[in-house]
């Protein structure tokens, strides 16, 4: 059973990464397979639906940098900008929100393959 | 009376004088017809009486004698005379022969021809006729010993000899030079013979030697000598694959093999091979009709391409390598063409003890054109078991159109038969022309170069690549980007890659990034071509736990990359 991973790889699922290479002898049985066997012996690559909630988090929040010149100017004017814009962060990924992955279709160059 | 004085006499019945007697100047007698004695002429003539003439010498033309005899006899015959013609009427007896038209045969039956000279001077020659053969000799000891110059054989042959020992002997293609052969120029082909027959020389001196075939590099496969054998021993092989000696492929759908590399006490060290390729069956098993066993040694349409397959005079090759196994009995050798066209040819080999023995196979250009590629297009395969599909077919002498029951018919080995049973081979060379000639070593650095081409694994415990990354934003999503890496040398083509993250997920990675915390089961974009890794990377979403621009270490266990044909 072999999976896409980009346009570059296949997986043969827990053996081995093939390159899409005409040269390659995994590629070339890669090929025969989907001749032989049709697309059903291929799944197509992982595409990200939902993004989990850390890593959603750690791309919006500010630098180290500026978190702390936002700590600073709150402590010397009494404001609170840093713990409103990290909360804001925080509750728009709340910690329930998990990835959610979905099978893409098959590219077009493997479906060529096979018809 | 004691003189009668008278001036003639005469019958008284004779009209004429019949003695007349002149004064001082003898007598004429005229009429004389009859004389009852012999009539004496001074002392040595002598006319008899019965028609003889006798005389010390005769003097004036023979030209009117009659009746001479038929031939003339040499009575006093004896040795060692020489009788030549003369001037006049002499037979000479002469020191010398001298002979200078015509033909001079001196012919002889059961006996011994020689010519020489004469008197007891060493040095001297003699040209000898005995039993069939023509000699020349010097002669030494006074003449009791002989130094034989030249021979003309009775057989056909001519033998040139110096100082007694024989240096040049023609034969029916030619000639044999046994010693150092010198000429100002050479020309035309010098060929050795199969086998043994082969050119043996100390040193070749030339202004320029062209040679048809090449002197060096003549071995087409890579790691004939088993000097690499990076993937290690690879036991449980019952569905073939790679290990041991590198670029050797069993191929097997009967019984299970351990493949290894045999060190120096295991390998024909005598012959000047320390490795060896060692095939154990571990697991027995007897062939049904589809079951095969070989082992699998592939060649590129470009390695190949001199070949001149499908061209003019297209060239014989020679596979030669040492073998030893337990068992006796005949394996088969076959080459197959299989790019662009699809043949083979085999040959039948016999094992007939368990001793390291050489094996030599010669098979002729084919009159097919092969494709010149960078994939496989030449096979040789070793057929050690079979069923019937792949051993029952004919053992095909010439090329032929490829038929699987062909491809190891002949082969009666049955090396998967007992788990005790082993083939091992080493010094394997493949090269142009008809002689198999000594194996071609070549420095350990060549064939790790040479090996690098089709398997790469890194040099560590675990086989570890460690590369490493940083991570990246591109806009408002995360990513991770990774170093290029480049492999030792330009693989054949972009290798399939197999590692895992040590912790049970195969191809992916294990990511180590700030505080030493690690996360598993990464999978990335790896961007790998025939020169290498070319900047992996993570997009979108990036790698869990690994920050915009935080670095981290990335490792691949028990990485493999492998563009085998």
């Amino acid at each position: 059973m072999y999976k896409i991973i980009d346009d570059n790889s296949i997986e043969k699922i827990g053996v081995c990464i093939i390159p899409r290479d005409e040269l390659n002898k995994d590629y070339q049985q890669f090929v025969a397979d989907v001749v032989g066997i049709g697309t059903t012996c291929v799944e197509g690559a992982d595409k990200v639906v939902t993004t989990p909630y850390n890593i959603a988090r750690a791309v919006e929040y500010p630098s180290w940098q500026e978190q702390q010149d936002m700590q600073y100017w709150d402590a010397m004017n009494g404001t609170t900008t840093w713990k409103d814009k990290i909360t804001e962060i925080k509750n728009k990924y709340a910690k329930s929100q998990v990835g959610v992955n979905t099978i893409a279709d098959l590219p077009d160059w493997v479906v060529g393959l096979s018809t | 009376m004691s003189t009668l004085k008278t001036h003639n006499l005469q019958s008284p019945d004779a009209g004429s004088v019949n003695i007349a007697m002149t004064p001082n100047a003898g007598m004429v007698v005229a009429g004389l017809s009859t004389y009852s004695n012999q009539i004496n002429v001074g002392s040595n003539i002598k006319l008899g009486t019965a028609g003889v003439v006798t005389a010390t010498s005769f003097v004036g033309s023979g030209a009117n004698l009659t009746s001479l005899p038929a031939q003339a006899t040499i009575a006093n015959n004896a040795d060692n005379r020489v009788i030549t013609g003369g001037s006049g009427v002499n037979l000479n007896g002469e020191a010398s022969l001298t002979y200078t038209t015509g033909i001079l045969e001196i012919n002889h039956t059961s006996c011994q021809l020689d010519l020489m000279e004469d008197g007891a001077t060493d040095s001297n020659h003699r040209i000898r006729q005995n039993a069939g053969n023509l000699y020349i000799q010097k002669l030494s000891d006074n003449k009791s010993s002989s130094t034989t110059g030249v021979v003309v054989d009775g057989g056909g042959h001519v033998e040139l000899y110096y100082s007694g020992t024989k240096r040049i002997e023609t034969t029916n293609t030619g000639a044999v030079v046994t010693g150092i052969l010198t000429a100002t120029s050479f020309s035309g082909n010098i060929v050795a013979g199969a086998g043994t027959s082969n050119i043996t020389a100390g040193i070749i001196t030339a202004t320029n030697i062209e040679l048809a075939i090449p002197t060096s590099r003549r071995n087409f496969f890579i790691n004939g000598g088993m000097y690499v054998a990076a993937r290690g021993t690879v036991t449980g092989l019952n569905a073939g694959g790679f290990g041991g000696p590198d670029h050797i492929k069993l191929v097997n759908n009967l019984g299970t093999f351990t493949v290894a590399q045999g060190n120096e006490h295991e390998s024909p060290r005598s012959e000047g091979f320390t490795y060896c390729y060692k095939l154990n069956c571990t697991s027995a098993s007897g062939p049904s009709a589809s079951n095969y066993v070989y082992l699998h040694h592939e060649f590129s349409g470009y390695d190949l391409q001199l070949l001149r397959y499908g061209y003019t005079n297209p060239h014989p090759i020679t596979i030669s390598f040492w073998a030893k196994c337990n068992k006796t009995g005949n394996f088969t050798v076959t080459f197959r063409t299989v790019a662009g066209v699809n043949r083979l040819i085999s040959k039948v080999l016999t094992i007939s003890d368990s001793n390291w023995n050489f094996y030599s196979v010669t098979f002729v250009g084919d009159t097919s054109v092969v494709s010149v590629t960078a994939g496989g297009a030449y096979i040789l395969e070793i057929w050690l078991d079979g069923g019937n599909n792949y051993t029952g077919g004919t053992v095909q002498t010439s090329w032929s159109a490829k038929d699987n029951a062909d491809r190891g018919a002949g082969s009666t080995l049955n090396i998967a038969s007992s788990t005790s049973n082993y083939f091992y081979y080493t010094g394997l060379q493949i090269e142009l022309g008809t002689v198999a000639t000594p194996f071609e070593h070549q420095l350990y650095q060549w064939y790790e170069h040479e090996c690098y081409r089709f398997f790469y694994h890194p040099n560590r415990g675990s086989d570890l690549l460690e590369l490493h990354g940083m991570g990246h934003r591109v806009a408002d999503t995360m990513g991770a980007v990774i170093q290029a890496y480049p492999w030792p040398r330009q693989m054949r083509a972009t290798p399939t890659v197999s590692f895992d993250d040590n912790a049970g997920n195969s191809n992916r990675f294990a990511v180590n990034g700030s505080n030493n915390s690690t996360t598993n089961n990464v999978l990335l974009s790896l961007q790998q071509n025939d020169q290498g890794i070319m900047g992996a990377f993570q997009y979108p979403h990036g790698i869990s736990g690994i920050s915009e621009n935080e670095s981290f270490r990335l490792w691949a266990y028990n990485f493999k990359a492998e563009a085998e044909f």
